[in-house]
């Protein structure tokens, strides 16, 4: 008993965090309507400042809590006023890559500024623990707790009693609702961006000294805090907290009773998610469910074999005529361009917003090493083998989308990808450790060497064939019947089952068949390199990814492979990176460059010059349908001029 | 057994309000059969209830004699169960041929797997619906560049493309003209006579009396009138609860 309690005490801190980053979500979601991938990152850059200024520049600590909120609190209107409001009317897509966008820029920003490294952070309270019947338990724990507790109903307090407050409990209902307080929705958005984002600080700052401080770590406290947040419905700030504290403190004792499971700690928040969502969401949209259908453009595919044969020719030159350092790198992009495709069915055709691809990436790479090495199967057939163990894991996370859209889908996918960044390949019995993750033997096909180290260039040309064959496949499925469905569910999932689509197995064929593609790229990775390593498969480079392909055009195949061009390590970073010198430079710049594509060409670079010509077209349509519509009546010329 | 469409006492509630409360109808081929009944009295969670997109409290729902009463929606629409929706509702990103091609298609064994390496051409016949609902000339336009008339007119086409027992017609002539009226119900009895039953839901009762055979009245929920469409007509718990003028005068 005495021990579980120290357990539980272990995990109020950790708890509490949760809670306090959970209220703040629930703040600016309420103020905003913008679900903020990137809270978790503000309170990790927070705690950097915070940290910045006590410890390198020994400024007495109020000042320096004073000086880091205040930080946050220009961080958050920043984030509102440059990238959230003018997306405000975007499609749920644009508004989710842009608070990724923010997620990426601030984490690579804080590699840039504060390193990359963990840091540890002096304590705040006395170091000497107090005894509360029979358990010991430290001052910083307590100080998180009561803060944690103070905090929530102090907000809680606002939203109840102040104008303000009805204001935006008001605005989250209807737009007009706050303007009949008086109130503008542009100036309720920022204050509670502020203060949502002070409170993300204020939650940094204070687990910094007993977690440590990791700028991608500490970005990924997004999971439990969404998983607090959704308990509490965004809504019932006392249930936000008590989600919050209950996440910390299960995955303590969880982590205590089943510690043969690796990461299965990390996992209860992704579950908690799962649980969550399913139970509330419904297997169509419902009658007054609001859905944002707009997407952007899916053009019909044209030509494939031709554009197809022209950039092999063209990839085929450049792998053996580039600087090795560059072909190289071109042959990591034609990787990506892989997972890219795998983003294009998912996300691009069914409307499915996927951000744990690179997961599925992993389990292909380890798989085909495993297949090559126990079952004694060679290149090519042990990667294809390899991508095919990813299906069933595919269509297991697409489950959720089965009840679960929008928005909230990209929590679960999200929490996915986390989770098995943890679980699996973060756990040595699955991957296998160091001998298990090399494979036997390179590739080789009729006698010829195509090994990814001694012969870069011809492997590259493997990784190329396997690039146009997904190409080909991929444009086959969007000419087919079945595309045509997939393109029905993304745009109405409900007049799409009217239609007698069902949409359910639309949704888990398009799930199996992504990730059997992002398997494949696993494959490639693995035989290129000679062996996998698990660092590849983190939860970033699935958001990486993501947010490439909607640069570029998510739901177009030429448009979303051009944005592997930028992925990291392809001949677009490198030459950034050349430039400038400095790699997290580049990635900040990426970051930003991200954010600024959504907010000025929401479907994506590749539809630029696509959007002048259907505007062009447009007109041409409408004047000729008027011209039609006033011959074909013209007793009665009504018709005209109809939009 | 019956042939077409029969509803048996189906009831819908949210929570603890009764949208729906026992309405019987039947919808039987080469008949259009009018539903009418003021705002909120039910008629679309009545026709969502049938297809299956909202969960019916009780009652029965059977086509051709068969008990569709559990399938899930896209069972239904497969056997022969389509609407169209009020708000339209089709898929943008497909051309207004292609939003007949999708409707009509059934799902081949193995298809998925053979669409990757060799999709075929759609092998579905749209033709005929393309003419009778004079679309023709439109069938390579995307549904966003049509007039709303136009658009209405895709709905009803897509509904009626793969030749269904019944057709169920949500607000059919919202929004449109009174000549666009009178030619959506002379397509709507072009479709009947090729053997579709429809349920038309619709406000505009000149329309409703013009083309149905039998014609359905529901105020909250409840049946206040069913029979021929001349009788229904004069019911007159009908012209109190929905029409509230003389009817003579409206012609």
């Amino acid at each position: 008993m005495q021990e579980l309690l120290a357990y539980v005490v272990l995990g109020l801190g950790p708890g509490a965090v949760n809670a306090l980053l959970g209220l703040g979500l629930v703040t600016i979601y309420r103020g905003s309507g913008v679900l903020n991938f990137g809270h978790a990152a503000v309170a990790m850059y927070v705690a950097f400042v915070f940290r910045t200024i006590r410890q390198e520049w020994e400024w007495p600590t109020p000042v320096a809590l004073v000086l880091a909120l205040v930080v946050a609190a220009l961080l958050g209107l920043l984030i509102h006023l440059l990238v959230m409001h003018p997306l405000r009317h975007a499609p749920t897509l644009a508004r989710v890559t842009g608070s990724l966008g923010v997620l990426l820029t601030l984490s690579s920003l804080a590699y840039w500024q504060f390193g990359s490294g963990t840091f540890t952070v002096n304590p705040l309270t006395p170091t000497t623990p107090v005894t509360i019947f029979g358990v010991r338990v430290g001052w910083d724990r307590i100080l998180l707790v009561v803060v944690a507790v103070a905090l929530t109903a102090v907000v809680w307090l606002v939203y109840q009693r102040t104008l303000f407050g009805l204001a935006t409990r008001g605005a989250a209902e209807s737009e007009k609702g706050a303007a009949v307080t008086g109130y503008s929705q542009a100036r309720l958005a920022a204050i509670n961006w502020m203060i949502g984002s002070v409170l993300a600080g204020v939650g940094g700052i204070l687990i910094t000294p007993i977690a440590r401080l990791n700028a991608l770590q500490l970005s990924l406290l997004i999971a439990p805090a969404l998983a607090a947040a959704l308990l509490g419905r965004f809504e019932n700030l006392w249930m936000v907290f008590a989600g919050g504290m209950l996440l910390g403190v299960g995955e303590t004792v969880i982590g205590k009773y089943l510690n043969g499971v690796r990461g299965l700690t990390a996992t209860l928040p992704f579950l908690l998610i799962v649980l969550v969502l399913v139970l509330k969401g419904s297997s169509l949209p419902q009658r007054g469910e609001l859905i944002y259908a707009n997407m952007p453009l899916a053009p019909p595919v044209r030509r494939t074999g031709v554009k197809v044969a022209v950039f092999a020719a063209v990839s085929v030159v450049l792998l053996y005529v580039l600087p090795s350092s560059y072909s190289a790198a071109y042959s990591i992009a034609l990787i990506g361009g892989v997972v890219i495709l795998s983003l294009v069915v998912i996300v691009g055709w069914v409307g499915q917003i996927s951000l744990c691809q690179i997961a599925f990436a992993g389990i292909g790479a380890y798989a085909t090493v495993r297949v090559a090495n126990h079952l004694s199967i060679g290149f090519p057939f042990s990667i294809l083998l390899g991508a095919l163990v990813a299906v069933p894991v595919g269509a297991l996370v697409g489950l959720p989308a089965l009840r679960v859209r929008g928005v909230n889908l990209a929590v679960v996918t999200l929490g996915a990808g986390i989770a098995f960044e943890r679980m699996v390949f973060n756990n040595p019995t699955f991957t296998g450790g160091e001998q298990g993750s090399a494979v036997p033997r390179g590739a080789e096909l009729f006698g010829i060497d195509l090994d990814g180290r001694t012969q870069p260039a011809r492997f590259g040309i493997v990784i190329l064939i396997f690039l146009c064959l997904c190409v080909l496949l991929v444009a086959n499925l969007r000419r087919s019947e079945t595309g045509r469905r997939m393109l029905a569910v993304r745009a109405d999932e409900t007049a799409a089952a009217a239609s007698g689509i069902n949409v359910a197995k639309v949704k888990l064929q398009a799930f199996a068949l992504s990730a059997f593609i992002a398997a494949l790229a696993g494959g490639l990775m693995a035989y290129r390199a000679g062996r996998v390593s698990e660092a590849g498969f983190v939860v970033f480079q699935s958001i990486n990814f993501f947010s490439l392909a909607y640069i570029g055009g998510i739901a177009t195949i030429g448009g979303a492979l051009a944005g592997t061009l930028l992925a990291p390590g392809a001949p677009g970073s490198l030459w950034l990176r050349n430039a400038i010198g400095s790699d997290q430079v580049s990635q900040t710049l990426s970051g930003v460059g991200l954010v600024a594509t959504v907010i000025t060409q929401p479907d994506g670079v590749a539809n630029i010059v696509r959007n002048e010509r259907e505007k062009r077209r447009l007109k041409a349509a409408k004047a000729s349908h008027a011209a039609a519509a006033a011959s074909a009546s013209a007793a009665d010329s009504s018709q005209a001029g109809r939009t | 057994m019956t042939t077409g469409l029969s509803a048996v006492e189906v009831t819908v509630r949210y929570g603890a309000n009764t949208a729906v409360d026992a309405v019987s109808l039947e919808a039987v081929p080469g008949q259009i059969v009018g539903l009418i009944g003021p705002n909120g009295a039910g008629k679309t969670s009545f026709i969502d209830a049938i297809t299956g997109l909202t969960p019916m409290a009780s009652g029965r729902v059977l086509l051709d004699g068969t008990d569709i009463t559990t399938w899930p929606a896209h069972r239904r629409a497969a056997i022969g169960v389509r609407r169209t929706f009020q708000a339209l509702r089709l898929f943008d990103d497909l051309t207004v041929s292609e939003n007949l091609i999708v409707a009509a298609e059934s799902s081949r064994r193995f298809g998925f797997l053979r669409d990757l390496i060799r999709p075929r051409q759609p092998s579905v016949a749209i033709d005929r619906t393309l003419e009778l609902t004079g679309l023709v000339d439109l069938a390579d336009a995307l549904p966003r560049d049509l007039p709303a008339g136009t658009r209405r007119l895709v709905g009803v086409a897509r509904g009626v493309v793969s030749n269904p027992s019944v057709l169920l017609l949500d607000e059919p002539a919202a929004g449109l003209d009174t000549h666009e009226t009178e030619e959506l119900g002379h397509v709507l009895q072009r479709l009947a006579e090729t053997g579709v039953g429809m349920l038309l839901v619709e406000h505009d009762t000149d329309l409703v009396f013009r083309v149905s055979t039998q014609v359905v009245a529901i105020d909250f929920g409840v049946m206040i009138a069913s029979g021929p469409s001349a009788e229904v007509r004069q019911s007159p718990a009908v012209v109190a609860a929905y029409l509230g003028l003389p009817l003579d005068g409206e012609d």
